[in-house]
């Protein structure tokens, strides 16, 4: 990077962390450390909830796989405006009014301690190891790209969050994400602007999209029902409403961000801007994919954009085999370029047999790359011993340090940091809340004074952000297990719903009921996950309906039980 | 009709929106 990137982005970090350091306002007291006093505008609020989700996977992977895929994956996004209404109308005003710190200690009042505990519980083992995820995933792309130490990348990452996250509460979280949010959508735009000032002249944006369409990367509705399949209408809005909800709704690290919010109708508005701007945003991320590959239709992209592992190639007993395939790469790359510009030429006649006949020529080129790609990456599987390999996640960082100019390389970097960043931060606050709320004065200590809680709330974010910069730089040691807590974390998502729905829906269920039918409904997502192919955004459906079923027959078996005078 | 109650409807209609113009989008192009 130019010495001016690296200003930029160690300048930007400063800011954030100082800026963040300042908002201490309010923040003397517990409710201030964890709800801002409830003094945060909709807006603020609303954009923390969306920076929360917005993280450095998104911006790597999701673009990543908008240059490989187009645009299927929006579909994973057509269940969320609905659950933002009815979230909006049910759950969040029964946590405003109620006045709780987190979402389980609601399911105290209207259960009992122990579903309180186990939930909450439950939120701190994936949330906590979810942190190695939210870290590593970048830091590992970014430091074989940059050439940065691991270790180094990591903590660059996890520290400022840290840091602000500790001495300013909630509200250095809140304001810190607003700033980072404007960034990463100018940062956005900016790659959107390179990628479309690229192409080649008398070739327009029209030209490009019909070039992408030409290989399938414009589809963005699949109507085919399969439940084996993540990425269609149906469950993209049926199973993924019941992720929404329970994300939305159940998980404290985005139920703390809109509690912090003015006034229950702000709450809710802050929950609903996510409505109106999240499938926009996810639109542009996957639009700038699709604009990355047209750009590299006619700027030869490199055979592996990993570097590392062409090097790597290059230096092994596999090279002579690399170099043949790099020679019929740049073949086929001129191929599939002559055959682009035969179709925009062939849309400007608008004749309809030349068009269909320069976009099935297009097609064959194209599916001649990605062969010769397909064998390039099965090589470094096959010499690097690593079946996990991908070079998608390498794509738009590539595209960022070599066709950026100076400055905004450095801000698209820091942008990327500190996607990953204020997702940590939102992480951290949410982890400490729930375990001095539901641990520490629920069973430790439950009368002591709003001093003796903060300064154990401010302890409590340093330990848990130690654990994630722990977790961070062992990441890489730590990559199977990180993804066995993650695959755990996807068999209670439902379940935990279920359990909401069942408190607010259902005056009638009973504690006990409750319980046992979380306890079922993860038993039964496991069981789907362990004997079905059933994709995974079904599980939440699965879990829902389970533990909603089986804790209202349980309900009604304790009530009758109970009539019949049996204890 | 309450103002947050507008805002629901609002949502819903803006997302339909939404879907309407990226299938349109979809099949301009193909």
């Amino acid at each position: 990077m130019h010495p001016f990137d690296w200003a930029v982005v160690l300048g930007i970090l400063v800011w954030i962390v100082y800026d963040g350091l300042k908002r201490t306002k309010d923040s003397h007291e517990i409710e201030g450390y964890f709800l801002a006093k409830r003094s945060i505008p909709w807006w603020a609020a609303g954009l923390s909830v969306m920076a929360t989700q917005l993280s450095a996977i998104t911006m790597i992977g999701t673009t990543g796989q908008g240059y490989t895929d187009g645009m299927r994956f929006i579909q994973f996004y057509f269940g969320l405006p609905l659950a933002m209404v009815v979230l909006s109308a049910t759950l969040v005003p029964f946590f405003y009014k109620s006045g709780v710190y987190t979402a389980y200690e609601y399911l105290e009042r209207r259960f009992d301690a122990k579903t309180r505990a186990f939930t909450s519980l439950l939120f701190l083992l994936s949330r906590g190891m979810s942190v190695g995820a939210v870290v590593s995933a970048p830091a590992v792309v970014l430091s074989l790209v940059l050439g940065w130490n691991l270790t180094a990348t990591s903590l660059a990452i996890t520290m400022p969050a840290v840091v602000y996250t500790m001495f300013g509460g909630v509200q250095a979280v809140t304001w810190t994400d607003v700033k980072i949010m404007v960034l990463i959508v100018f940062g956005l735009f900016a790659v959107i602007a390179a990628a479309l000032l690229g192409l080649p002249d008398g070739f327009s944006a029209s030209d490009g999209f019909a070039v992408a369409a030409a290989t399938g990367r414009l589809k963005s509705f699949d109507f085919t029902f399969d439940l084996n399949n993540q990425y269609t209408f149906w469950s993209g809005t049926i199973a993924a409403f019941f992720l929404f909800c329970s994300y939305f709704g159940t998980d404290q690290s985005q139920v703390q961000r809109y509690l912090t919010a003015r006034s229950v109708d702000e709450a809710r508005h802050s929950l609903l801007m996510s409505g109106y701007w999240k499938l926009p945003l996810q639109i542009v991320v996957l639009v700038l994919g699709v604009l990355v590959y047209v750009f590299y239709v006619f700027t030869p992209p490199p055979l592996l954009f990993s570097s590392v592992a062409e090097k790597r190639l290059q230096e092994g007993e596999a090279a002579p085999r690399y170099a043949s395939l790099q020679r019929e790469f740049r073949v086929a790359l001129d191929g599939r370029r002559d055959a682009a510009r035969e179709l925009a030429a062939a849309r400007a006649t608008s004749d309809p047999a030349r068009v269909e006949a320069a976009t099935s020529a297009f097609r064959e080129r194209e599916a001649a790359v990605q062969s010769i790609h397909g064998e390039a990456t099965a090589l470094v599987k096959e010499t690097d011993r690593d079946a996990s390999f991908t070079d998608v996640n390498y794509v738009i960082p590539t595209f960022i340090l070599t066709r950026l100019p100076v400055g905004l390389v450095g801000l698209l970097i820091v942008a990327i940091l500190l996607a990953a960043t204020d997702t940590i931060a939102g992480e951290l606050n949410s982890l400490s809340t729930a375990s001095v709320i539901d641990f520490y004065r629920r069973w430790w200590r439950p009368v002591a004074s709003d001093a003796h809680y903060l300064t154990v709330s401010k302890v409590v974010t340093g330990v848990w952000g130690l654990f994630a910069c722990a977790v961070a730089v062992w990441a890489a040691e730590l990559g199977s297990l990180i993804e066995v807590v993650n695959r755990f974390g996807s068999f209670f998502y439902g379940s935990i719903l279920g359990v909401f729905v069942l408190a607010i829906g259902f005056p009638r269920a009973t504690s006990n009921a409750a319980f046992v039918g979380l306890i079922g409904g993860m038993a039964s997502v496991a069981c789907a996950t362990a004997f079905t192919d059933v994709a995974f955004l079904w599980h939440n459906v699965i879990g829902a309906v389970v533990v909603v079923v089986a804790g209202l027959l349980l309900s009604a078996a304790e009530r009758g039980l109970r009539g019949a005078g049996v204890n | 009709m309450t103002s947050i109650e507008r805002s629901y409807v609002t949502v819903l209609v803006v997302f339909v929106c939404e879907l309407a113009l990226l299938y349109a989008f979809q099949q301009f192009f193909s």
